[in-house]
């Protein structure tokens, strides 16, 4: 019944099937070169573009300090522009894109729902009721370097996860669909709440209505070192985790079986998330699609397997935070559009052509989408 | 570097490989899973109500019993799925809920019923892979080891050539046999299976089973499958244990637990239970489902017999109720055929005798039973299989042992047996030296002035062994008024007219 190779046929068999996998992980991993490249050329380019143009070359020069070849050094206004004004705003979309884009996919897996964004969890409304009291009420204290907005928004998102999460535990355990449930409800209510500020809001209209479409206008180097040490320690407990995700798309019973700690797991990337969602909200606003879009789009190159997946999905979206940033603040220059428009723009027709492929989702079947 | 991490992790861990790939001999001491009062409930109905189960190291069983009894629920919460609200699931000595998951998932595994859609994005490999995950370390990748233990799970699975298939693409068997894979990949001591053949053509059932029976006897894995299919069950397992309505209604061998009252009893209908005529295990047929009561009989026949079959059903069930009890309740192996699963109608009712033998009559026996005739028989050698029919069925019977000639004494009771029936029919069967005095009873009837039906549905004279004398009696019964049909649905409808109604068969 059981037809049964030789044992050399067995031994070439083990070598193929790891030859196999590792191959896959490869042809993956070059997919992560690609896309680091991509974001130092978008990086470079999004340092030349602007109301005054810096040729590449004198970008590189300013950035590394040298360049082969003859050229002109940069002189102290160009190098003013890209160091204290162009970089950090570079840096701080490439840390609000990926933390977003990782969140987003973290988020997929841990609802096995491919319509789940960094928002689901309530954090974006939390942010924006975060912000927009802070904005009406005029507070203006400041910590860190940072402005009174971007804490309050940072305290706004994890407060509303917290309460989302409090909301949905029963038993010890955290049931998705609850959090899932309670998340679109704490945000409904977080987002009245937001509404009557904004009507009560006449002073400042301006600037919130602003700050509610996404923008990285105010971006300084001080974004970047309160951003920076977040997005690290969320992706590196994230990266870790990739098993964990990767066995929970087989639903939390079978990962439970294999061996994980679901609701620990659970609780773990909860947190990630939250804080992901937080920095990124505080940087950048509210800024839609990137984490919804980003994780599809890279599951094309990478497949399932959050190994690669998640670090694909941070340089996307850094990638494209920075190029929908540059466009934002060149399209219609001198005046600068709220880059959460621009990927809300991009973004929606993207979605609606997966929605039409929705063949290449499949490893949600039967869930959710 | 991972070489290292590796060694010091198996080493860590040699308790655990050592039983793994010791024979049973040495694992034997202990019992690989206890179940102590196991109670859990979704609502307020219990689907476990105090289940108790030893399952020692090294065993082979499958959990059985009726949709909703509780055999899903309860592999869920050996596998911490579900935690009780009551009792304990004690694995290897340990109650599973004090493990961690990762320490539960190192010995066991299970194979859940196939979920579709699940992981469809990963390719084999990697979902195989997945089963490495307890043994591997937060911070470890899988070394060589680990893709030795896939490899050979993809092997013994026969799922190697699908390794760089995507699990969508796969059908549902292949998609089961990788799920497998992936539960022998965690090399785990106790392996559960919920319906682990659900899905599979008949080919793929048997590897499947066989593969698990071989890894039991070799490797002493203690496996513990939810199975529906109670013959393919009996076929392969070691032992049962028999859930209805949330509780153990028997456990044992497969010849204590798969009896026709136990079977009876928590499935609700009628079953008959013979042996497999190859393995001798039991062999589990359904004569009529519990929703379905007499209901196969309308729309034919006089409308008299389909009461007598409705009643007889009727009258019985509280027997085979009772029976079930006792055979419960009575320790060591209870006999298959004590109780009759089909209803034995009271004395007085019509009642055929038939003439059997080499296996000829048992199709005929089932349709009288079924037509709610008393039905008698003789003379029979034990081990023909018409014997084991009979008494599947319920039906007395006149043996005599394998290959012995009919004597004196065998044949005054078949004579007996023959003159208070209502009817005789006789089988096409051969005869023999040994059996050609079975016609004699055939005779005495007609002169008693019974109604004589012979089947042939092969000529006498390629039957007769005994140089033409059965022929020859066979003719003289003819002359006598015997009535020939050339089927058993001819000799049905022949007893019918003599019955006078009171049978119902239809066609």
């Amino acid at each position: 019944m059981m037809p049964r190779k030789g044992a050399a046929g067995d031994q070439a068999a083990a070598g193929d099937l790891a030859a196999a996998v590792l191959r896959r992980r490869r042809a993956r991993r070059a997919l992560i070169a690609a896309l680091s490249l991509a974001l130092l050329t978008v990086g470079v380019v999004a340092l030349t573009v602007g109301a005054v143009a810096i040729p590449p070359a004198t970008v590189l020069r300013c950035l590394f300090g040298f360049l082969p070849g003859p050229g002109p050094a940069p002189d102290p206004a160009q190098m003013a522009i890209i160091v204290m004004l162009r970089l950090p705003r570079v840096i701080t979309a490439a840390i609000v894109g990926a933390a977003l884009a990782v969140a987003g996919a973290i988020l997929q897996a841990l609802f096995r729902n491919p319509l789940a964004d960094p928002y689901v969890i309530g954090a974006s409304w939390g942010a924006s009721l975060g912000a927009v009291a802070v904005m009406v009420s005029g507070i203006s204290v400041s910590f860190l370097g940072l402005s009174a907005v971007p804490i309050a928004a940072f305290l706004g998102a994890i407060a509303a996860v917290l309460v989302v999460y409090r909301l949905a535990r029963e038993d010890g355990a955290l049931p998705v669909l609850t959090m899932l449930l309670a998340g679109i409800a704490v945000g409904s209510l977080l987002s009245a709440a937001v509404s009557l500020l904004v009507y009560f809001a006449d002073r400042r209209l301006h600037q919130v209505v602003f700050w509610m479409m996404g923008g990285l206008g105010g971006a300084t180097w001080a974004h970047v070192a309160v951003g920076l040490p977040y997005l690290a320690v969320a992706l590196g407990v994230a990266f870790f985790y990739s098993r964990e995700l990767n066995a929970m798309l087989l639903g939390e019973e079978t990962a439970q079986q294999l061996g994980v700690e679901v609701e620990r797991a659970k609780r773990v990337m909860l947190a990630v998330t939250a804080l992901l969602t937080a920095v990124a909200v505080s940087l950048g606003g509210p800024i839609g699609f990137v984490g919804l879009v980003v994780p599809h789009m890279v599951r094309l190159g990478s497949g399932a397997d959050h190994r690669q997946l998640l670090p694909a999905a941070a340089l996307a979206g850094a990638v494209l935070l920075v190029a929908a940033d540059t466009l934002a603040r060149t399209v219609i220059a001198p005046t600068e559009l709220p880059v959460g428009l621009v990927t809300a723009l991009g973004g929606s027709p993207f979605f609606i052509y997966i929605l039409r492929h929705r063949r290449r989702m499949r490893f949600f079947a039967g869930r959710g989408g | 570097m991972a070489e290292d991490a590796r060694g010091a992790k198996d080493a860590e861990d040699a308790e655990g490989a050592g039983a793994a790939g010791q024979a049973k001999g040495a694992a034997a001491a202990g019992l690989a899973v206890e179940l102590a009062g196991v109670t859990f409930s979704y609502r307020a109905a219990p689907a476990l109500d105090g289940v108790s189960l030893k399952v020692p190291r090294g065993g082979f069983w499958a959990i059985v019993g009726p949709n909703g009894s509780g055999k899903t629920t309860l592999l869920r919460c050996m596998s911490r799925a579900l935690r009780p609200q009551a009792g304990a699931v004690l694995l290897e000595g340990s109650d599973v809920m004090a493990l961690a998951a990762r320490d539960v998932a190192r010995r066991l595994a299970v194979v859940p019923q196939a979920t579709p859609g699940e992981g469809a994005e990963f390719t084999v490999a990697e979902v195989v892979l997945m089963g490495r995950q307890p043994h591997l370390g937060r911070f470890e990748t899988e070394g060589a080891g680990d893709w030795e233990a896939v490899r050979r799970a993809l092997e013994q699975t026969q799922t190697l050539g699908l390794a760089d298939r995507r699990f969508e693409e796969l059908s549902g068997g292949e998609r089961q046999r990788a799920v497998i894979a992936r539960a022998l990949a965690q090399e785990p001591r106790v392996l559960l299976l919920d319906e682990p053949t659900a899905h599979l053509d008949l080919a793929y059932q048997v590897q499947v089973l066989g593969l698990l029976q071989r890894l039991n006897r070799t490797r002493g894995l203690t496996v513990l499958a939810v199975m529906h299919d109670l013959n393919l069950a009996a076929q392969y397992f070691d032992s049962f244990m028999l859930l209805a309505r949330g509780r153990v209604c028997a456990v044992g061998a497969a010849e204590e637990v798969l009896t026709a009252a136990n079977i009876g009893r928590a499935y609700g209908g009628d079953v008959l239970v013979s042996r497999h005529p190859v393995h001798q295990r039991p062999l589990v047929t359904l004569v009529r489902g519990a929703g379905e009561q007499g209901g196969e009989q309308a729309g034919g026949g006089p409308a008299t017999g389909e009461g007598v079959g409705e009643a007889a059903l009727a009258s019985t069930t509280p027997t085979a109720a009772t029976t079930a009890a006792a055979t419960a309740a009575a320790p060591g192996p209870a006999p298959n055929h004590a109780s009759a699963p089909v209803p034995a109608p009271a004395e007085g009712a019509f009642t055929v005798h038939v003439i059997g033998g080499g296996g000829a009559a048992g199709h005929l026996m089932a349709e009288l039973c079924r037509c709610g005739w008393r039905v008698t028989a003789g003379v029979l050698n034990r081990g023909d299989s018409d014997l084991e029919r009979a008494e599947g069925l319920g039906i007395r019977v006149v043996t005599v042992p394998p290959f012995t000639p009919v004597g004196p004494r065998e044949h005054a009771q078949n004579l007996a047996l023959a003159k208070a029936a209502d009817a005789v029919v006789m089988a096409s069967v051969p005869f023999g030296p040994a059996n050609v005095i079975n016609l004699e009873a055939a005779r005495a009837a007609l002169a008693a002035g019974r109604t004589v039906v012979l089947v042939d549905e092969a000529p006498v004279s390629g039957r007769d062994y005994v140089g033409g004398a059965a022929a020859a009696a066979h003719e003289r019964l003819v002359q006598g008024g015997a009535v020939v049909a050339g089927s058993v649905a001819a000799a049905l409808r022949a007893i019918e007219r003599a019955a006078g109604g009171t049978g119902s068969w239809t066609e």
